[in-house]
């Protein structure tokens, strides 16, 4: 079975994003990592390969600077990586489409994505991919199991309220819940020996049908500071307090 | 709550190794030629990645929790279960480790590397793994086939904890008054005694525990030359590896203490009932020699201590320092409606912020540059080359573990200092770092004993050659930096506290010839300072050296000659910030730290007696 994994390259979690007085972002401090969601990806492709075996590739669409994010999941254990080169600053569409064509391309079983990225949540990439391919999807995976022959896959989704599972035909986008697994840490061994694992790019000229960009990002705002908060003493107050405020 | 985000220099630690040290030079050696460069980029990504994310969280609970012994046995944190299985799942304890064992083989520069962001992490449970796996090495070494084949695998992997048994109630720094007996029985050697502070001895995240205890056979001479040293499970190991028979090892209670709650401080019962068995390694009578490997690392790991500590202590007070807000800028102290400033606009505080700087990359410089001479003194190809780097790390080893832990603590004291009353509460990290980092000083042979080491062992050792031919290196350097203009004043003050340390040196021989002992004893801890001020202070001038010139690279790429357009470079480039603050760094710890060694030096040269003179027995 070929499965593969979408990851993006996202600001490490706890990074508290500056701005520039013109709103730019200040990205020269900022450290980076696989986006979380994306993670939860690769580790479900290798549960799943190392229980009906194939390959796993690793996909990302980004500058060379991906590169690092991909070897990590090459170091989690990953066969392959392959990177279709755009500078950033790709609209959601254009990167679905890029993302479609490459897989096109590896035409795997299966796709696993995380379900956004944390930077900017667009979760609509996965579900694009989907469309472009006229495959079937799932949602905010919890769980996902396969039928003997990989023909299907029974996924428990994260609806709102409760659980919803779906099956769907392969292949499929799958994209990962937080609950689904716990990604393993990249082992030493693994580390040593991601670069000996093979690693393309597909340059972005050679991406068929690429939009023109719909989406522009046009400046960044910083959140008003939190207002100071207020230690009340009992319940009653409290309630007094929403109720002053028309909270309840 | 405030956090208590572990932080790391990561930025300072790919620049010592890439640019300054060049480890990669070192992956043209036979032993290291499967690594490259792009392997140690991933490996600090991955493995910092690892230390924030499962040492980190566990080292603030392990504080709090502390170890606990109940009859014999001693609970670890709980927190350190999962964080220990993790760590070793993923390989991370067999880091340096040799590779026909299950190790990765990667060089101890490397290793070095990733133990600072280990240790600083976690340094209770990280000093632990960094025992064990000291202890595979010193079998691996002086071991037979047979204790390597039964030990040396699960001690890398981390199932079972090496320790090193040397302290008893009465024989701490004094190891020549070591009580523990040694005797023969049906071809076996059996072990007797007590001993105590045993980092290790006994706990519950490995299933067996293997002691390398020095004793003295009977019959031997008294003092260091009648001690052998004795391989002694806790529980004896069967030919196919597996942990048995108990061998009367008992650990009869554990130590409340300052800091490094996390790690067990074991006093140990060995062979009560005359069951234990203990395996000789290396010769009879020959212990301590062989027990020396093992102390020589573990001084650098101590050292490493300091640095990790003292770096992430630095590290937490900038970032306070940026956020925290008082008072006004000094040039506003007249106006009360004056904009309230970050403290880091404090002049005060910016002294502090650059002492601990200097003090973490000048550590951190030392200590790798001690560890790629240990590289080089086990695999260089070049028998020259080789014996070099030996004598080399003999030389620095002291100053690695006593400068190193003393500045580390002076670091985590100021960082305190630096929240001012809120560092002095729970609510931050710096409060532990700095219990943490106290111990440091004291164990591993405590830094009294490094600087009588250093002068006695190092220093006159081979008449000053260790000492000539480091002298001869840092003349090179200032040779080198001697015609640039931006450095011209640090190249000024590392020669004339060169010159100075020769001459305190050569006044050490003359006194030593005249057979007094006491003075030069006065002064070794002062000198090692004065010396290693000096390494530091050449280690970040060849800093400085490399950073103008990659400074000087990017104002030419931008034709910045002139300082508005410099200005505006440094104000886009991080990277030239990062080398435009080398240069201070550099630049700081001339000035106002390597400085100290005009008084310590007059105070050594001055052969005042006053404290040998002291009525106080
Ligand atoms: C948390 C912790 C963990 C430890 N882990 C281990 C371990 O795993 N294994 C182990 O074997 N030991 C361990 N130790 C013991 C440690 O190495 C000793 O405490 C240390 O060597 C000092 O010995 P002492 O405590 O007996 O002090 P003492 O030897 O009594 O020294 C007291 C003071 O006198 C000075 N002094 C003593 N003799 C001289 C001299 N000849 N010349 C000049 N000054 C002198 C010392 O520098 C010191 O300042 C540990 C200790 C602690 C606190």
């Amino acid at each position: 079975m070929k499965i593969l994994a979408t990851i993006k390259r996202t600001p490490q979690r706890d990074t508290r994003m500056k701005l520039t007085a013109d709103g730019e972002l200040i990205t020269d401090q900022v450290q980076y990592e696989v986006n979380p969601f994306d993670e939860l990806a690769v580790e479900e492709a290798l549960r799943i390969r190392d229980k009906v075996g194939g390959e796993v590739v690793a996909l990302s669409v980004g500058s060379a600077a991906a590169s690092e994010q991909l070897q990590t999941a090459l170091a989690m254990g990953a066969d392959r990586a392959l990177r279709v080169e755009f500078e950033n600053g790709l609209d959601p569409l254009q990167i679905a489409t890029a993302l479609a064509d490459a897989i096109r391309r590896e035409s795997p079983d299966l796709v696993l994505c995380g379900k956004l990225a944390i930077d900017d949540e667009n979760g609509q990439v996965p579900l694009m991919v989907a469309e472009l391919l006229d495959w079937p999807h799932a949602s905010f995976a919890s769980k996902v199991e396969l039928d003997a022959d990989a023909k299907k896959a029974q996924v428990t989704c994260e609806v709102d309220g409760g659980l919803e599972v779906v099956e769907i035909e392969l292949p499929g986008v799958i994209t990962t819940d937080l609950r689904l697994n716990e990604p393993r840490y990249a082992s030493l061994p693994g580390i040593l020996r991601a670069k000996k694992k093979p690693s393309d790019v597909i340059a972005g000229s050679e991406i068929a049908d690429m939009p023109e960009p719909a989406l522009r990002v046009t400046g960044y705002r910083q959140l008003p500071p939190r207002e100071q908060g207020e230690i009340v003493e009992s319940a009653e107050e409290l309630a007094e307090k929403l109720i002053a405020k028309n909270l309840v | 709550m405030a956090d208590h985000r572990f932080l790391y220099d990561l930025d300072d630690t790919r620049f010592v190794l890439f640019e300054h040290l060049r480890v990669q030079n070192l992956f043209e050696l036979p032993a290291f030629s499967s690594f490259e460069a792009s392997d140690v980029e991933l490996l600090l990504n991955e493995g910092l990645r690892f230390a924030r994310e499962v040492l980190a969280p566990a080292n603030l609970p392990g504080d709090r929790e502390g170890c606990r012994y109940e009859d014999g046995t001693v609970r670890v944190p709980q927190a350190f279960h999962e964080a220990y299985q993790k760590q070793g799942e993923a390989g991370w304890l067999a880091m340096t480790s040799d590779p026909e064992y299950g190790g990765q083989g990667l060089p101890f520069a490397v290793g070095a590397t990733l133990g600072e962001m280990f240790v600083g992490a976690n340094c209770s449970l990280s000093m632990l793994a960094g025992l064990s796996r000291a202890a595979a090495s010193l079998i691996i070494e002086h071991g037979t086939d047979a204790m390597r084949q039964k030990y040396v695998r699960p001690l890398i992997e981390g199932r079972w904890q090496g320790t090193m048994c040397l302290t008893e109630p009465h024989a701490g720094t004094a190891v020549g008054d070591i009580n523990t007996a040694a005797f023969r029985r049906d071809g076996k050697y059996y072990v007797r005694g007590q001993k105590i502070f045993i980092t290790g001895g006994e706990h519950d995240l490995a299933e067996n525990t293997i002691h390398l205890v020095l004793a003295r056979l009977e019959g031997a001479p008294a003092g260091t030359k009648g001690l052998s040293l004795f391989v002694v499970p806790k529980f004896r190991v069967d030919a196919q590896g597996r942990p048995g028979e108990f061998n009367d090892v008992v650990c009869t209670g554990i130590e409340e203490k300052l800091g490094i709650h996390g790690s067990p401080t074991c006093a140990m019962s060995f062979g009560e009932n005359d069951q234990c068995v203990g395996e000789l390694i290396g010769e009879e009578n020959d212990g301590m020699r062989v027990m020396f490997d093992m102390m020589n690392a573990a001084r650098i790991g101590v050292g490493l201590q300091g640095v990790a500590l003292g770096s992430w202590a630095y590290l937490t007070a900038l970032e306070y320092a940026r956020e925290r807000i008082q008072g006004v800028e000094t040039k506003n102290f007249r106006d009360p409606n004056a904009p309230r400033v970050p403290i880091v606009r404090h002049p005060d505080v910016r002294r502090m912020l650059a002492t601990m700087r200097a003090y973490s990359e000048g550590g951190r410089a030392l200590l790798l540059y001690a560890a790629m001479c240990s590289d080089l003194a086990d695999h260089a190809q070049d028998a020259e080359q080789k014996e070099h780097a030996q004598r080399r790390l003999d030389l620095l080893t002291p100053i690695c573990k006593a400068y190193c832990s003393d500045r580390g603590f002076e670091t985590a004291s100021l960082a305190l200092q630096t929240f001012g009353g809120h560092g002095y509460l729970k609510d931050y990290p710096v409060e532990q770092i700095l219990r943490d980092a106290r111990i440091a000083p004291i164990y591993e042979g405590t830094n009294g004993i490094q600087a009588m080491d250093l002068l006695a062992r190092k220093v006159g050792r081979e008449q000053g050659r260790l000492f000539i031919e480091l002298m001869a290196d840092i003349d090179a350097c200032l040779q080198r930096c001697g015609d640039r203009e931006r450095l011209a004043d640090i190249v000024q003050r590392v020669k004339a506290a060169k010159a100075q340390i020769e001459q305190t040196t050569m006044s050490f021989a003359a006194q030593q010839m005249s057979g007094e002992i006491d003075y030069p004893l006065l002064s070794a801890t002062p000198y090692l300072r004065m010396l290693g001020n000096v390494v530091v202070g050449w280690l970040l001038a060849q800093q400085a050296e490399i950073a103008e010139t990659r400074l000087g690279e990017k104002f030419a790429e931008k034709n910045a000659d002139d300082e508005a357009a410099q200005n505006e470079v440094l104000a886009n480039d991080a990277q030239a910030r990062f080398y435009a603050d080398k240069i201070c760094t550099a630049s700081f710890f001339a000035t106002n730290i390597l400085t100290e060694n005009q008084w310590l030096g007059a105070a050594i040269d001055s052969g005042n007696r006053a404290a040998l003179e002291t009525h106080w027995e």
